[in-house]
């Protein structure tokens, strides 16, 4: 230990006043610039859906008020356009009673089904019909992402970016 | 069913040891697919990429998307990551990367932007000043958190970015957080370190901060 170690007190053990200043610098730097409320939450999502292994589509266009992938407005009535190299969708978003409906169109048609998957892993499933279209009602506001799977759940598989609705 | 990976340490629940620890038990539970265990790690996790993405003058909008961005690297590079205690470090060096990358990209589309071919957030770039350097922002609520203020902004930056990413863990961390950062001489835990040594250093030079 050197004469410098022993002034500062590197070397010593960590002790109470050091946890409390810790504690209170620490109250400090989240007091200052605060985690947005839903990161965690958003990041949770974005992950479970990278975990599908299922290519990330492009949202490609948006209509007015979509507080698509960013937090911000939310949507009363809006329409949002994701597209890969093979498939679009194009969804129009709309408020019923409080709760949100999603009229889709998938396009080529195919038949797909369709998954809305939250961060705690609540899926509400749908199939859409002979012209790529689907409905997922009465859903919840909040962070959403859209997953499409091919017959039996195999490919091609496709998600969309993270939504709030 | 479960597939049992044969390296993996049986001890773990996801949720006993410190975040180095938590970090290997996350990746291996991303190897086998199971998002389970993943959820108190990233909550926990989170803050310090907030921060760190925020130190490096990332804005508020951007600094998400940074922030997501890693989750998602992290996922897809699960089974690239060598060394199952290195998570945290990784985490942390690819959000500090990703912010400088931010930044440097929304410099090209600002009008007024600095021509520097410094990395943003080293010392002596110029750069949009981080959030927590702006004292408008910082709630004081007394003379205490006023002086230790003051006193961490004395330090130097390398301190700085320690104390205040290692203040906002709990104290079975600190050494995680030191190591991750990769500072074996300012590191806290179970000594205190250099850097939090000159922090009570200032505050005793400035009338104290105990009670």
């Amino acid at each position: 230990m050197s004469v410098e170690d022993q002034r500062d007190g590197q070397n010593r053990p960590i002790d109470e006043v050091d946890v409390g200043m810790l504690a209170a610098l620490g109250r400090l730097v989240d007091g200052a610039d605060p985690v947005p409320r839903d990161l965690v939450e958003r990041c949770t999502l974005a992950m479970s859906l990278a975990m599908m292994d299922a290519e990330l589509m492009a949202i490609t266009s948006e209509g007015t008020l979509v507080g698509a992938v960013r937090s911000g407005a939310a949507a009363s009535a809006s329409t949002v356009t994701f597209t890969s190299a093979t498939v679009s969708v194009m969804i129009d978003i709309s408020e019923v009673g409080g709760r949100v409906r999603l009229d889709g169109w998938i396009a080529p048609a195919a038949d797909f089904r369709v998954e809305l998957r939250r961060a705690d892993g609540d899926v509400q499933s749908t199939g859409c019909d002979s012209n790529g279209r689907f409905v997922i009602d009465a859903v919840p506001h909040g962070l959403v992402g859209l997953v499409l799977l091919g017959p039996d759940g195999g490919a091609p598989r496709l998600t969309t970016p993270v939504l709030e609705l | 069913m479960e597939t049992v990976v044969q390296e993996r340490p049986r001890s773990g629940d996801g949720r006993g040891g410190d975040l180095a620890e938590r970090g290997a038990e996350a990746l291996w539970s991303l190897r086998e697919g199971n998002t389970g265990a993943l959820g108190a790690f990233v909550t926990d996790v989170t803050p310090l990429l907030w921060h760190t993405a925020r130190s490096q003058g990332v804005d508020a909008s951007d600094a998400q998307d940074v922030v997501q961005g890693v989750w998602v690297r992290f996922v897809a590079h699960a089974d690239r990551i060598e060394d199952p205690r290195a998570v945290l470090q990784w985490l942390l060096v690819s959000t500090r990367r990703a912010a400088w990358s931010a930044v440097r990209s929304s410099r090209r589309t600002a009008p007024q932007a600095d021509v520097g071919g410094e990395e943003p957030g080293s010392a002596g770039a110029s750069r949009a000043p981080a959030a927590t350097d702006d004292p408008e922002h910082v709630v004081l609520r007394d003379e205490r958190d006023r002086l230790l203020w003051d006193a961490v902004e004395r330090l130097d930056e390398r301190c700085r970015t320690l104390l205040r990413l290692v203040a906002l863990v709990d104290r079975p961390d600190y050494s995680a957080v030191s190591a991750a950062l990769g500072m074996p001489v300012g590191s806290i835990g179970p000594t205190r370190g250099r850097c939090l040594a000159k922090l009570r250093t200032e505050l005793e030079s400035h009338g104290g901060w105990a009670r």
